[in-house]
C-alpha cells in the first residue's frame, strides 16, 4: 500500500500546451470518465428496456445500494491511512444479529440502535489497537477479529434466523418511504455528504491522507498517527453499524450467514473510487459513482434478460477495465 | 603483482570521473585507497570488481591482460572477492542459512542436508576463530560479527589458491573503533598468507603498521602513490583535499564574536544516545552552527533526537528554557519552536504522493480549517519566496527535483516561524543552483534571528556557510572551530585524524 512510486495526474504545465477545449475534455475524462460511462449506460438501458427508466426501478436500485454504500464507506477510511479492514463483512452480520437478538428480547429502538452502533465502534477500536499498539498487520488483525465475530454471530443466533421483535423504527428505516425514496437512501446520501466534508475539507481528513502517504512524515510533522488510526477504525465500525441497521430493517430478519459476501463488493467500489473526482486517491464521490455504476449495470443487464451469472462477470470486468484504462491515475492499485 | 590497473579512464555523462589512474596490488600487500567523497575511488573499486567497465586503460589480473572486467560474476571467476559496507545478511535467517544463500545448500535427493551445512559453516567460522553459533539469527549479531560473516561469505566465493584480490570497501565504517581492531587483524593475517588486499577507508589510523602502499585520489587523478610509511595523517588529508581549492563564494553568517552575546536558543547538555556520549552544545540566535563528522561519529543520531523521532538515554535538551521530553515527541519539538529537515527527503521529509501544497501545509493544517483561500495564499507565498519550481501548488512532491523538494521543505518548516532550524545533510542530491538558493535562504533566516544547526559531511559547505563548526568524533565534540580556523582543510583534518 505504501508505495513510494509516484504516478498521478498530468502536471498542469503539460496541459497548458493543449487548446482549451481539449484540456477541458481531458479533465472530464481523467476525473469523470466513470461518470460519463454511467450516463451512457443509463441512456443505453433506457433505449433497450421500457422498465429501466421508471421511478419504481430507481427506487429499487437505490434501496439495495444503501447497505453496500455504508460498507464501501467503511472500507475506504482504513484504505486512506494505508490499512485494511477485513472484518467489515463479518461485523455487519454480527451487528445485525445483535440487533435482532436485542429486539427479540423485548428492547425497543432506543436501546437496539445505540447498541448496534456502539458495538461497531467497539470492534473498530479493538481493530485499531491491535494494529497500532500490538503492531499486528491490519490485514491479519482484522481477519482474526472478523472470524471471531462470525463465531459469536452463530452463537447468538442459536442456529436460527431471528425475525421477531425487530423494532418498528428499524424496519421503517429499511422499508419506509420519504419523498419517494427510502429513509435508508436519504441517510446514505447524508452520510456521503458528511464523510465527503470530513475527508476533503477538515484537518482530520487531510491528516488521514498524509498518514496514508507517509506515516513517518506525518509523525514528524506532529500528526498523532496512532490515535488517528484507531479513530479511523472506529469510524469504519460505526459505518458498518449503520449498514447493519439498514440491512436488518430491509430484510426484517437476521441470518447468521449474512455479511461476508458484502466485503468484496465494498472493496471493489473503494478501489474504483480512485479513477473518479480525485484521481489516484480513495475518495467519497468516487465511491458513490462506482456504486451507481455497478448497480445500474447489474439492474440494466437483469432487465435485458441477462443470465444470472452475468453480474459478477460484469462487476469484475468493470473493475479491471476501469483500472487498466486509468492506470496512470490508479496509484493505489498498481503496486 | 596479482592485479594492476593501468591508465584507467572513466566518464559519466561527459564528466570525467577517473583520469588515467593506475593502481597495482602485490601479493601479500595491504594497499590503501584513499580519497574524499567524489574523488573517484568508488568508481575505481567498481571498475576493478566488474560493476563498471572503463572507457580506456587496461587491467591485468595474475598476468592476464584484459580491457575490462565484464561483470561482477567475471570478477569472481578472476579471483576477485569484494566485501561491501552493506552486509548481505537476512536478519530473519540463521547464520548458516545466510551463508548457504551464497554458497548453495548441500543436498541429497533434493533434501537439504542440514547437518552437513552446519558442519561446513562451523568449519568456516572456525578458520576465523569466530565463536558464532551457526543457528543464531543474523539479526542478533553485533556489527563486528556481521562484518566478519560478510568477509567469510566474500572469501567463500573464491577459493584461496585462486584469490587474486580482496577488496574491502569501507567495511569498518559502521564499526566502533575497538571492534574494528580484531577484524583488521584477520585481514592482516590473510595478507600475511599472501593475499592481496585493496582497502578503501576513511580512517587513517587503521592503516598504520598494516598498509604497505597507499594511493590517494583527488578529482579523478592520482595525487599520491607510494609507501604508506612516508605519510602522516596531515599529509594524507592535505593530499585528499588539496590546498589550492578556492573557498566557496558567499559571506558566512555573522561571526561568533557577534553572536556571542545573543540569546541562547538551544542548549544540549551531556546528551547520550546510541553512539553519542556526553555531547554538549549551545546554539545562539542568528548563528549558523555547523556540525561535522564522519558517518560513524554519532552525527546521524542528533537530528533524529531533536526532531522527536528518537528517544535519548541521558542528558538534557532545552529549547528556549523548555526541556524536551526524553522519549521523543515530534509535537513537543515543534511546539518548542524546533524545525528539523531530516536527511532522507523522500522517506522522512515530504510525502511523494501528495501535492506540494499539502506537504507545505501539513504541520499546521489545523489553522486552515475552512480557510482554503488563506491556505492557498500561504502556499503560493511560500512557493514564491523559496523559489519552488515549477511554481504550481498541485505538482506532486515526488515529481520535483531534489533541489526543489528541499526548497519546498524549507518553506514547509520556515513558514511556521521556528526559533531553531536543524538541517541534516540538506544538499545531498541537490544541484549547485538550488544549493546556492538554499544557502541564501539560510543566511537570511539567520539574519532574522533564527538559530540554525547545519549537519553536513562536506567541509567546503560548512566553511562557506557557518559561523562556527563543531567536529564530532567518537560521540563527542572533538574540536570547535571559529574565525581563522574555520577552513575546510581544518574541518577535514579534524574529521579524518
Amino acid at each position: 500500500m505504501k508505495s513510494a512510486q509516484v504516478v498521478g495526474a498530468k502536471t498542469p504545465a503539460a496541459a497548458n500546451r493543449t487548446p482549451a477545449v481539449r484540456r477541458l475534455l481531458g479533465v472530464v475524462f481523467a476525473r469523470y470518465g466513470s461518470l460519463v460511462l454511467l450516463v451512457l449506460m443509463i441512456v443505453a438501458f433506457s433505449l433497450k428496456s421500457d422498465q429501466f427508466l421508471t421511478v419504481a426501478n430507481f427506487q429499487n436500485v437505490l434501496v439495495v445500494q444503501s447497505v453496500v454504500s455504508c460498507m464501501a464507506f467503511a472500507a475506504i477510511i482504513p484504505l486512506i491511512i494505508g490499512e485494511f479492514d477485513l472484518s467489515l463483512g463479518y461485523l455487519i452480520g454480527f451487528l445485525s444479529m445483535v440487533g435482532a437478538f436485542l429486539g427479540g428480547a423485548g428492547y425497543g429502538a432506543p436501546v437496539v440502535i445505540p447498541a448496534m452502533l456502539a458495538g461497531g465502534v467497539l470492534v473498530g477500536i479493538i481493530n485499531g489497537l491491535l494494529t497500532v499498539r500490538l503492531h499486528i498487520s491490519s490485514f491479519i488483525a482484522t481477519l482474526g477479529t472478523g472470524i471471531l465475530l462470525s463465531g459469536m454471530t452463530l452463537g447468538i443466533s442459536g442456529g436460527q434466523v431471528l425475525y421477531s421483535g425487530i423494532p418498528r423504527l428499524i424496519t421503517e428505516i429499511g422499508q419506509g418511504s420519504i419523498f419517494g425514496l427510502g429513509p435508508a437512501v436519504w441517510l446514505t446520501i447524508l452520510l456521503a455528504v458528511i464523510l465527503y466534508f470530513l475527508l476533503e475539507h477538515t484537518p482530520i481528513g487531510r491528516k488521514l491522507y498524509a498518514i496514508g502517504g507517509s506515516e513517518r512524515v506525518a509523525f514528524l510533522a506532529g500528526v498523532p498517527v496512532g490515535a488517528l488510526k484507531v479513530v479511523s477504525f472506529a469510524i469504519s465500525g460505526f459505518l458498518v453499524g449503520i449498514g447493519a441497521i439498514f440491512a436488518l430493517g430491509q430484510s426484517g430478519a437476521a441470518n447468521a450467514g449474512f455479511g461476508p459476501e458484502l466485503l468484496l463488493p465494498a472493496y471493489a467500489a473503494s478501489f474504483l473510487s480512485v479513477i473518479t473526482y480525485r484521481p489516484g486517491y480513495y475518495n467519497i464521490p468516487g465511491v458513490a459513482v462506482a456504486i451507481l455504476l455497478l448497480a445500474v449495470g447489474f439492474n440494466g443487464l437483469n432487465l435485458l434478460g441477462a443470465p444470472f451469472w452475468a453480474q459478477p462477470i460484469f462487476n469484475g470486468a468493470v473493475l479491471l477495465i476501469a483500472v487498466v484504462t486509468a492506470r496512470a491515475e490508479s496509484r493505489h492499485i498498481r503496486k | 603483482m596479482t592485479i594492476a590497473g593501468t591508465d584507467i579512464t572513466k566518464a559519466f555523462a561527459g564528466k570525467r570521473v577517473l583520469d588515467a589512474v593506475s593502481i597495482d596490488v602485490a601479493g601479500g600487500e595491504i594497499h590503501a585507497l584513499l580519497g574524499a567523497n567524489g574523488s573517484g575511488k568508488s568508481t575505481l573499486v567498481k571498475i576493478l570488481t566488474g560493476v563498471y567497465q572503463p572507457d580506456g586503460g587496461a587491467i591485468a589480473v595474475a598476468g592476464r591482460k584484459l580491457d575490462a572486467i565484464a561483470s561482477p560474476a567475471q570478477a569472481g571467476k578472476l579471483g576477485i572477492a569484494v566485501v561491501h559496507q552493506e552486509v548481505p545478511l537476512v536478519d530473519t535467517a540463521t547464520v548458516a542459512e545466510c551463508i548457504a544463500l551464497f554458497r548453495g545448500y548441500p543436498t541429497s535427493g533434493g533434501r537439504i542436508r542440514w547437518r552437513t551445512l552446519r558442519r561446513e559453516v562451523e568449519e568456516m567460522l572456525g578458520r576465523f576463530d569466530a565463536p558464532i553459533d551457526p543457528d543464531r539469527l543474523a539479526g542478533t549479531l553485533s556489527p563486528a560479527e556481521r562484518a566478519l560473516i560478510a568477509l567469510i561469505i566474500a572469501l567463500d566465493r573464491v577459493d584461496e589458491a585462486g584469490l587474486n584480490l580482496l577488496v574491502l570497501d569501507e567495511v569498518t565504517a559502521s564499526l566502533p573503533r575497538d571492534e574494528a581492531e580484531p577484524y583488521l587483524n584477520h585481514v592482516a593475517a590473510l595478507a600475511a598468507r599472501g593475499v592481496s588486499v585493496l582497502m578503501v577507508t576513511h580512517r587513517l589510523a587503521e592503516l598504520h603498521g598494516r598498509a604497505g602502499r597507499a594511493t590517494i585520489l583527488r578529482d579523478g587523478r592520482t595525487v599520491f602513490a607510494g609507501a604508506a610509511e612516508s605519510l602522516d595523517d596531515e599529509a594524507i588529508v592535505a593530499h585528499m583535499i588539496g590546498r589550492e581549492r578556492e573557498p566557496s563564494s558567499g559571506a558566512p553568517a555573522r561571526r561568533a564574536a557577534e553572536v556571542g552575546n545573543a540569546k541562547t536558543l538551544l542548549k544540549i547538555e551531556k546528551l547520550a544516545v546510541d553512539r553519542l556520549a556526553e555531547l554538549s552544545l549551545e546554539l545562539h540566535a542568528g548563528e549558523i552552527l555547523g556540525i561535522a563528522g564522519l558517518a560513524e561519529s554519532g552525527i546521524a543520531e542528533l537530528p533524529q533526537v531533536l526532531s522527536g523521532a528518537a528517544a535519548y538515554r541521558a542528558g538534557a535538551i532545552t529549547m528556549n528554557d523548555r526541556a524536551l521530553p526524553r522519549r521523543g515527541d515530534p509535537r513537543a519539538s515543534i511546539g518548542a519552536g524546533l524545525a528539523v529537515l531530516p536527511a532522507d527527503r523522500l522517506r522522512s521529509g515530504g510525502i511523494a504522493s501528495l501535492p506540494v501544497a499539502d506537504n507545505i501545509a501539513l504541520p499546521d493544517v489545523d489553522r486552515y480549517f475552512l480557510r482554503p483561500a488563506r491556505e492557498r495564499a500561504m502556499v503560493e507565498d511560500v512557493i514564491d519566496r523559496f523559489d519552488v519550481r515549477p511554481p504550481l501548488r498541485q505538482t506532486l512532491f515526488g515529481r520535483l527535483s531534489g533541489g526543489n523538494q528541499q526548497k519546498a521543505l524549507l518553506g514547509k518548516w520556515l513558514h511556521l516561524n521556528p526559533s531553531v532550524l536543524v538541517l541534516d545533510d540538506p544538499t545531498s542530491g541537490v544541484d549547485p543552483g538550488a544549493r546556492e538558493k538554499i544557502f541564501d535562504i539560510l543566511r537570511e533566516a539567520a539574519a532574522n534571528g533564527i538559530g540554525i544547526l547545519f549537519f553536513s559531511t562536506e567541509p567546503e559547505q560548512l566553511a562557506a556557510l557557518c559561523s562556527r563548526v563543531l567536529v564530532l568524533r567518537d560521540g563527542v565534540v572533538a574540536a570547535e572551530l571559529t574565525g581563522g580556523d574555520l577552513k575546510h582543510e581544518t574541518i577535514s583534518q579534524w574529521c579524518y585524524a
